[in-house]
Formats: C-alpha cells, structure tokens, sequence
C-alpha cells in the first residue's frame, strides 16, 4: 500500500483497458497485485485494497443498480457505509448476500457480484416503467392505494409490490458460514482511527489505561486517506499508518479493524460486528465470517467524523452524480479518477476541495458552482489553480443523461442558464456530525446553526466526542481534541493523565476552510414545485414533493415524516437524507430546523446481519442439550429422542419387528403391568435441604403437612404460587433428622429452586436452612411393575431388607449396592405399580442401566420411554404439566383438601378466594369414548350432549389423553365443570381441529387399581 | 465382592487440541458444597481454619487454597470445596464442622474442563463474559457465570493462563462443543498485535 509512482498524472499502465479511471497512485491500494472479480457476470480487474465500488468506478462502471420505488438507474453516491444507492447481491448459491454497500465491500479474486432490483437487466429495465407511475407511488402510498378491498391485499397488492419494489434476493439455502461472539474489555474505547481517534488512542495508551481502538473500515487512518492533508511537512496517511504501528506496540492496546460499533447499551457496553472474513471468498477452516463483540468500556471516545450531505435539486440521482468527498477518497485513497470532466457544486469551501484533487489527478474541471454569493475567496483561488469557471451564487436546475450523468444545467446569479457536458458532478450540501452512538440512549441533538447540522445536546455521561462529530473543523483542532480528551477519559477510568510521554502531536498548519451557506434545495419554493423529481432519500426514493405532501398532509412531525414517506429506512437509515429532509419540512412549514426537531436513531447504526447476533448457537446448538446418565446407552439401544425442555430423554424403545411407536409403547406399558421395567427418571429437579428449619421451610412452601414425617420416608406434596394456584409437585423424602431431599417436576426444576431462593433470601431469611440442586449428582432410575422387587434383589446388597413389611410404600432409605457403591432407594410409584426409584451418583447411570438390562432379563425386563410414561400416569390419574398449566387450583385438581388449616403457606390465602374453589369451577375427571376406538385428543373441548358445539356451551377441555393398553381404550383426563359430581354422564366431545363431536363418558380419573393394591404389593 | 457398576466418564477423556490449544476433561475431583448454618457461622470459619488450615473466602468471587485443597466462594456462605480423587474430602469437612454446615457431595454434579494453551484467555472471552485480564482475574479469582447460554464457574489454573469450566454434569458435552467451537473460531486478529 504504497504509493506507485513519483508522478501523480501517470496512468498504470499494466491495468491497461480494463481499468481506463485508475490512477498510478491510491494510498490505500497495492497496485502491484491484480485481482479479478465480476459484475453481472462481466470479469474486471481490481488490485488489493480497493471496494467494489472503487473498482467498478476503477473500470468506468457508473450504472450499478436501479432505484427502489422507481427503478431509476442509480450509480455510486459514497465512498463509505452510508451509501444508499450502490447496493448489490455478492457471491452466489448459499452465501448470495443481498442488499451489501458497494463501498464497504472489500474486492477479494473471484468475486461475483450483481446488481439488483432490475429486470430483465441493468441498462434495459421493464419495471423503470414504474417512474411513470410515479403519482401513485407518492408519500403514503401504501396506505392510499392498497387500502380497499382488504381481501385484495394478500392474494394481489403485497405480490405486486413485492416484485416490483424491494430489493435484493436472501440465499435459499442455510448459510454454510459460523459467525461467533465475544466479550472484550477496556478503560476507554474509542471509535473512530481518522486523526482524532489516532490522537485520543494515543493519548489514552501512554496513561497505560487498557484501549481498544475500533475502526469500521480495513485501514486506518479516516480522512487522512480520502484527502491529501499533509502533517508535519508528510501525507497524512503516512502519519496514521505510523500511529497504527506504535498503537500496536503498546502492551494494553487493541486495534480492531473492520469491526463497526454498531450500539451503545447500559453500563459502558458497545455492539460491535467485527468482519472477519467477508473480504475473503470463503473463511478459514472453522473460522467465522463475522463476530459480534461486546465491547464493556470504562470510557468510551467518539470519533466517528461526519457524513456529507447531497444537494437536492432536480434529476440529482444520476450516475455519476457523487458526493465531493466521496470523490476525495476515490482520487487520493484507490487510485481511481470518477470521471473525466468534473463540475463541482458545493455551498462550502471544502467541498472545493476536490476541484484541485481532481484536477492533479488529470481530470478536467468543467465548471465550479458555488451557491454562495458572493463566493469565498477560496473558491475564486481554486477556480483560478484549476482553470474552470466559478458561478457564484449558481444552481443546477437540471441534470441529463439517461444511464450515466451526460449534462447539467446551470443557473448562474443572473438566472442565465448554461449547459455542462461532464461525466462527474461532485456535490456537497455540508457534512453532518456522526453522533449516532451518541444517541442511543435517547439523547437528542441540536441544531447547530453556524455547523448547518445536529450535534449533541448533552454529552452523556463516560462518552467523549472528538474530531468532526464534536464539530472540529481541521485537522490540527481534531488532533489537539482527541489528544485532549484521550487522557481526560483515561483519567475518568481512574488512570494518572500526567504520566506516558505521548509522542508529539503532528500539524497540518493548511488553511482549512469550510465556510458553510446553507442550501437545502437548489431551487426557490415556487420553481422547486414546478421542477422535476429532486431526491432526497436515494435510498427509498423520496423526493422534495414527497416532503411537501407530507406536510400538507398533516404527517409534519418528524417521527411521522418518516413513517410517513419511509424516509430514513433501510439498510443506510437515511445517513445522508435525514437532515435535507427535516430542512424541507422546516422550510414547507416556515418554521426553522430547530423547531423541526429530528429523530434519533436506534442500535444498530450499520446493518448487523441475524447470523451474527445468533453467533454459534443455530440449528442443533440453538440451544444446550443436557443428557441424562443413561443418554449414551439409550442411543445405543436405538431408542427414538425427544425434548423435554433442554433435556434429551428416551421417548419409546423401538424392538426389531415393531412397525409403530404405538406397537413401542403399548408393549413398554403392558411389560410394566405385568412384568418389570425401567425408566431414567434423572431429569426430575432434585434439591438437596438441610438445617434445623428445613421442615419449617417445606411446610411454608408445601400446602400439606411435613413435621411429621418420618425419617425414612417419602410423601407427596404440592406447592402453590402466592397467588393460589397450583405451582409444582412431587415428593420429598427425609434422610435424616435435618435433611430432606425435594423432586419437583423436570419442567420446573429451575422454577422451584428460584422460588426456594426468593422464599429463604427474601421472606424468610431467619430461617436457618441450606439447600441446593443434585439433580446432575445422582442417577435416578424408576424400577416399575410387579418383579421389580425381584430385580433389586439381583443389585442392593443383602443386607438391605427389600420386603414390603420392612421398606414399605413411600420408604426411603440408603442402601449400598452389591460390591459397597452407595446409592438411595426410594419406594415411589408414577406408574401405579410396586415400583422404586433407585439413584446412584451420577457416573454409575449408564452402567446401572446395563446391569438392569442383565438382570432383568429373565423377567423380560423393558427399558420405557416418555410415551409409556405418560400413559400410565394417565391410567392412573396423576396430573402432570398439562393439568399443572398454571391455571389450576388443587381444588381443580381433585387435591382441595390437602390444603392444611393447621399452618400457614404460600398461596393459602389467596387460594381462599370463593371463586378458586367455586363447585362449577372445571374439575379433574376422567374420560373414555364411548367407543374405545374414538380417539381423543388432548385440547378437545367438552360439552353436554347434544349441545351446539359453540362457546357458549363449552364446559371444559380435555388436557391428555392416551391409548391404554390397559384399558383397552381411548382414554383421557380433562377439567369439567362440576366433574366430580358427574361420573357416569356420557357428554361430547369437540375436537375443532379435526371438526368432529364424540362421546364419551365422565369417569372417575383413575382408570388402573383404583384401590392402589399393586403399590402396596 | 467387586463392584457391580463401573464408572462411566460424561465426556471422552481423549483431549481435543486445536493449534496449541487444548481442551481435556480434568481428573475428577472430589467436590462437597458447604451451605453455612446462618446460626453457627463465626464456629464454622474458625473450625475451618483450625482443621483445614484454609479460610472459607467470604469476598465474592474468590477463592482460597491450601495444599490439594481448594474452596470456591459459590454464594452467600456457600462454599464448593474440591480435594483430589480419594482425599476423603467429605469425611475430612464432616470431621471439622458438619455440626455448622450442610454438607452436600457435588462429585457427580459437576465436570471440569480445562481449556489451556496459547491465548486461552481470548478463547475464553467467546464464552464467559468476564474480564479476564490480569489485572482483574486471577489464581484467587472465582467467577459464577453463563458461557453462552450454559451456567459455568469459572477458575484461572495456572499463570499460562489455563481455565477450568466447571460445569454441570449433564451439559458437559454442550460446553464442551461451544469451547471447541470457540477454539476452532481462531484467535481474533486484534489480539495478535
């Protein structure tokens, strides 16, 4: 990246045909090295360090796409992200990304890119047809038009516009590139590498404070590329480059190229996209294509520069039509001359710049028009330095040129007209300060009326603005300010400002003038209404009209200008539009830009694309997977997975010969019922409560009695939320004389230990109680069916009496295994059968598994999954998470008279409430079609016979149901009105889904040993 | 007799490397969490000096060491006390001052995965959101936080510096990928100064 050649006016000539506008010289680019890249399929030359749209301007490519609304033929406006215009789809296949700013792509060899939002191509486009219909597509057209018959907007409307307007096209495949995250931390950020940020970084680096230092673009360096400001007798460049180097030699400093700070949220953290590997065809191995920073600051330092406004005047939106700066950056950073005779058209002294850059490149000034009248003084020496005629107080009213910019028209003081033949028309209306960042917590600028521009009201707190956004005209000012504010921020983050001998500060010492008018539109009120379409939004296609039919609308607030017309929307967010629209609007109303007011921008400031802000975790890592103990050897068996939250459990056991997951299950339950199997039950919560208050804990939590429980044993228990309903359930058992050990619900598990927290931390912390999870601690594995007991025989040591008299129903005990490990048995039943639950620590699972599968072979035994599960808690009526939904009481549930009056608990009171445990209130009850075929479905709403399926006769739902192979039958548990007092009552049954009505009769919810006796076998 | 269950490791114990980094399942340690009894405090933190030689760190997030023991401040006078496998470690703390805390065995609860090697401190700014410079994280620092979307403790091993993740048992093979994945991803180039 270094300069060519000695002399300035020399053409490459290696590049030879390919590349007619590059220049010997670009201090941003390595001419020695060729790339090639193509443009709607045409191969064209580029060199390292160039965008694409420095090298599409490089090979006299202006025409680069079609306008959003209009499909008017629109080139290269910018030389930065704020381009509205030069959007194009890169690569193709799976990684075709649409709507990618020309002038932030970096070329890389063999890049495809095209053009968009034209058919059937660039220079013949059918749907320009659309400028003709231009009255219908006004401000608000969406809502004027589309708006009758409503029926027509999905099926007609939203297809139509969808073709014609939008813009690119997404991949249609997934995107085969990772992106990632990461956290970084600093005393003070600062964002932004042109001289300010340079100076700030500096500054702040010698205090030894921790910087980092981000830049969106590949170089750093800001205007100091685009322009040819010399530093202590150097190029400006050169100095950031050396900058750059001596940054990166301080321990504590971090430069981040390519990494746009896109959001200021709270407590000093920044959103940054770092672009990893977009510059190259395809990232390394395993490497990401982009990572979402986090970047936590102490101090942050803003210098984010200006963004330069157009001109709004008649036909503004040629190709070839660019903004002054923007040409600057082109000529003197990639080497490229935009055209080779050039107007210029500015309402600022450095905006005339660019005729002597242009001018030393070779170009030909074709003419400078300077709205001012009369014009400064630096405008007569620049015309006369580039020989080109200066029309003081002059306008363009007129621009020709179908594809590419041919002509202009202008208006000289006297209101004489002349036209121009050029190829380039550089504009600038002024720059306006970059504060986005600064705004993003709801600060909202002011109109600076000497600037021509918003700038910040306030400067929140732990934020410094430096250079060009605070308002900082020349170079030598921003140097001095970033140097300044650099150590004021290291101070702030708690750093000694006085020490760190920083080199010294550079000068520019040129005469820098900027000398601003403003000039919000080319034209007077009265002829700018009887001209043509004059932009302002390039982006979205809105014109000056626009704004005034906004405003005679009523749409004249600045929020409802933008909704409105779409102004400012879209992947620029009207960076360059935003102010030129607000002054039209001031200037339709008669009212000045301060008391227009302006809108302020939301995170992120530049595109972000959804695959970085999800980094890796997409498809099977959306999110984390936690795997029982048994989860290697289930897979193993070729069982069928399902989620049950984040946790993977076994849903059935599919056997050769099997053809359904009905046949699966129906054998799991019927091996239960009459023999024995297995299921991991690890998933449920299990929380570990010890101290001398801990039952005092379970009996505030629990609706029923725990004092009494003995050591040794288990009983059920239900917990409420404050506000009376049912929250979770299941058992607890007492190991010792201060120790319990909780299971709650695996969907729950979370929620109950939270509460557990909030109880002891907040309402009861004189508790003297200690509790906390073993859910991953200990394998768990329910042994359920009639030869259970003899499977265990064949594990627990002998010494532990397994008969029902010694460890009866609900025992619990500790038990050792056979060879010494030590485990827990505890004799509780889901499936209504003799059945255990037997945990070892956790690295024993997968082998306590095995062995069941041994020794229970003799007795047939099954490993079950989550289907047979839930049958047979259906069979047996045990509510689980679609009666626990959150809006059940225990009265619902059948379970009102667990509520113990002896004590108090959460949810007691509120519980009280008449209407939660009014008798018509939709209790549990049990349900099976009259026809044990008539499959029912879980959501079903019941009925009264005979009764119209409408709302009005709706009297309750079905919550599960299951096929029984049990039973024999459909079978179901629901909520019905008055249930419990209605067994025996045949009603029907609505499934709206499928739109039938079946019968079916209300049966007590107990389907299986209503007596309980195989529990107590 | 021998025993009937052998013992089965959550994850492979085969490290995985990526350039010079490393990731490996850490030796299980014996792990026991100390919920200190709010009324036997002042007795607890005495006893533990006494028989430990070790004071329970009362600072949250730090962590104290004596010899192959170490105990991690985990909450308001909560505690995770880690020994080398076959320490007794649960018998030694019963000993000491199982009349002043609940004494909970956490060895199967958790997993450690150590991730060491070259810039292991940037791989493992992708996952935790902690500052991890010297200056702020160090051989005495303990931090309960997210890697991701997983709950994690984080400890610095040793000056290299290497980490140890630990992490619930059952999501050891999710943190397991997204630290791979993390490894994988490079080292950013703004740490390569």
């Amino acid at each position: 990246m270094n300069d060519l050649s000695t002399s300035p006016m020399s053409r490459t000539g290696h590049a030879g045909k390919t590349q007619p506008m590059r220049l010997a010289r670009g201090n941003g680019i390595n001419g020695d090295t060729t790339i090639r890249f193509t443009f709607d399929g045409r191969v064209l030359e580029a060199h390292p360090g160039d965008t694409l749209a420095s090298a599409l301007l490089a090979n006299g490519v202006r025409l680069v796409g079609r306008s959003f609304k209009y499909h008017r033929p629109r080139g290269i406006l910018s030389a930065g992200p704020e381009e509205p215009n030069a959007l194009v789809e890169l690569r193709d296949g799976a990684r075709r990304e649409p709507n990618s700013r020309a002038t932030v792509t970096e070329v890389f060899d063999g890049l495809a890119a095209t053009s968009q939002n034209r058919w059937p191509g660039l220079k013949h486009d059918l749907l320009g047809a659309n400028s003709l219909l231009a009255p219908v597509f006004s401000a608000g057209f969406y809502y004027k038009t589309f708006m009758w018959p409503a029926s027509f907007w999905e099926k007609v409307y939203e297809p139509i516009i969808r073709r014609a307007a939008g813009l690119g096209r997404a991949a249609d495949d997934a995107d085969p590139d990772s992106y990632e995250k990461a956290t970084a931390f600093c005393d003070v950020l600062v964002v932004g590498s042109g001289p300010a940020g340079l100076a700030a970084a500096r500054a702040a680096a010698g205090t030894g404070a921790r910087v980092i230092l981000c830049e969106q673009d590949s170089l750093t360096g800001g205007r100091l590329r685009a322009e040819q400001t010399v530093l202590d007798g150097r190029p400006g460049w050169e100095w950031a480059q050396e900058t750059e180097q001596y940054l990166r030699a301080q321990p504590e400093v971090r430069i981040m190229t390519r990494t746009c700070v896109f959001g200021r949220y709270d407590g000093g953290c920044y959103g940054a996209l770092e672009r990893v590997a977009d510059h190259v065809a395809v990232p390394q191995a395993g490497q990401p294509r982009q990572r979402l920073w986090r970047i936590v600051a102490g101090q942050c330092i803003l210098a984010t520069g200006g963004i330069e406004r157009p001109i709004v005047f008649p036909d503004n939106d040629r190709p070839g039509i660019m903004l002054a700066g923007a040409v600057r950056a082109y000529v003197n950073r990639f080497g490229v001359v935009p055209g080779h005779q050039a107007v210029i058209y500015a309402n600022n002294d450095d905006g005339l710049r660019t005729a002597v850059d242009l001018h030393d490149a070779g170009a030909s000034i074709a003419a400078i028009i300077d709205s001012r009248l009369p014009s400064s003084t630096a405008a007569q020496v620049t015309a006369r330095r580039v020989g080109a005629p200066l029309f003081a107080g002059g306008a363009i009213v007129k621009t020709s040129g179908h594809t590419g910019l041919k002509a202009v028209q202008v208006r000289d003081s006297a209101g004489q007209t002349h036209r121009l033949a050029c190829d380039l028309l550089a504009v600038s209306g002024g720059w306006n300060p970059d504060i986005a960042l600064a705004t993003h917590h709801r600060m909202h600028p002011v109109y600076d009326e000497v600037l021509n521009a918003f700038v910040v009201s306030s400067v929140p707190a732990g934020l410094h603005i430096a250079g060009f956004a605070a308002g900082s005209l020349t170079t030598d000012a921003a140097l001095a300010q970033g140097d300044a504010l650099g150590r004021t921020a290291a101070q702030a983050a708690g750093f000694d400002a006085a020490i760190g001998p920083a080199p010294a500060l550079p000068r520019a010492g040129q005469e820098e003038g900027y000398a601003i008018a403003p000039l919000w539109h080319a034209l007077d009120r009265g002829a700018a209404k009887q001209a043509g379409r004059a932009f302002i939004d390039f982006q979205n296609d809105v014109t000056a009209k626009d704004v005034s039919l906004a405003a005679r609308e009523g749409f004249w607030a600045v929020e409802h200008l933008k909704r409105y017309t779409t102004l400012g929307m879209a992947t620029d967010q009207g960076k360059t539009a935003n102010v030129n629209a607000l002054a039209m609007m001031a200037w339709e109303r008669g009212r000045t830009i301060a008391q227009t007011g302006t809108t302020i921008v939301r995170p992120p400031v530049q595109p972000c694309a959804i695959g970085a802000l999800a980094g890796t975790h997409r498809g099977r890592h959306f999110k984390p997977h936690r795997l029982p103990p048994t989860h290697d050897w289930a897979v193993e068996t070729g069982c069928v997975l399902t989620s049950n939250g984040i946790w993977q459990r076994a849903q059935w056991y599919p056997r050769p010969g099997e053809t359904s997951w009905q046949e699966t299950v129906n054998r799991e339950v019927r091996s239960v019922r009459s023999s024995v199997g297995f299921c991991d039950v690890t998933t449920l919560g299990k929380i570990d409560i010890q101290g001398i208050d801990a039952a005092t804990l379970l009996e505030r939590v629990y609706v029923n009695a725990w004092r009494k429980l003995p050591v040794g044993r288990a009983r059920y228990g239900l917990m409420l939320r404050e506000d009376g309903f049912a929250f979770d359930d299941g058992t607890t058992a007492r190991l010792g004389e201060n120790h319990y050990v909780m299971t709650t619900t695996t969907a729950n598990a979370g929620a109950v230990m939270r509460h557990l927290e909030f109880c002891h931390q907040c309402l009861w912390p004189e508790l003297d109680v200690q509790f906390i999870s073993v859910t991953d601690a200990w394998a768990q594995i329910a042994v359920a069916g009639p030869r259970s007991r003899d499977v265990l025989r064949e594990i627990i040591d002998d010494s532990f009496d397994l008969s029902n008299e010694a460890f009866g129903y609900m025992g619990a005990a500790h038990v050792r295994l056979r060879g010494g490990v030590a485990g827990r048995l505890f004799r509780l039943s889901f499936s209504g059968e003799l059945a255990y639950e037997i945990a070892v620590p956790a690295r024993y699972g997968d082998a306590l598994a095995r062995l069941l599968m041994r020794v229970g072979a003799p007795y047939g035994i099954t490993p079950y999954g989550t289907e047979a599960l839930g049958v047979m808690r259906i069979e047996k009526g045990h509510p689980a998470g679609p009666e626990l939904n959150g809006q059940t009481t225990a009265h619902d549930l059948g379970m009102g008279r667990m509520l113990s009056g002896r004590k108090d608990f959460i949810g007691r009171v509120m519980a009280q409430r008449a209407a939660l445990s009014d008798a018509a209130r939709p209790t549990l009850v049990g349900l099976k079609p009259v026809n044990a075929g008539d499959a029912l479905v879980a959501g079903a709403h019941l009925l009264p016979r005979g009764a119209p399926a409408s709302a009005a006769s709706d009297q309750g739902w079905i919550s599960s149901s299951a096929w029984s192979p049990t039973v024999e039958s459909w079978i179901g548990l629901g909520f019905l009105c008055h249930g419990a007092q209605r067994h025996g009552e045949i009603i029907a049954v609505h499934n709206p889904l499928a739109g039938t009505v079946t019968e079916a009769r209300v049966v007590p919810p107990v389907f299986v040993d209503p007596e309980g006796s195989r529990l107590h076998a | 007799m021998p025993d009937i269950l052998s013992p089965c490791s959550p994850i492979s114990t085969e490290p995985c490397r990526v350039g010079g980094l490393t990731l490996a399942l850490a030796p299980p340690d014996e792990t026991v969490s100390i919920g200190g009894f709010r009324n036997s405090l002042p007795a607890l933190h005495e006893a533990a000096l006494q028989a430990l030689g070790a004071s329970l760190p009362q600072t949250p997030g730090t962590a104290t060491r004596a010899q192959d023991l170490s105990i991690l401040w985990a909450g308001p006078n909560q505690w995770l006390a880690s020994a080398p496998s076959g320490s007794g470690l649960m018998e030694k703390l019963q000993a000491a001052f199982g009349a002043h805390a609940a004494l909970t065995d956490q060895t199967d609860s958790r997993v450690t995965l150590t991730l060491s090697g070259p810039y292991a401190h940037v791989i493992a700014a992708k996952l935790v959101p902690i500052d991890l410079h010297p200056r702020c994280f160090g051989l005495s620092s303990v931090a309960l936080t997210l890697a991701g979307h997983i709950p994690v403790i984080v400890v610095q091993r040793d000056l290299e510096p290497s980490y140890n993740f630990i992490v619930f048992r059952s999501l050891v093979r999710s943190l397991h990928h997204d630290i791979l994945a993390a490894m994988q991803g490079g080292i950013p180039k703004s740490e390569q100064n």
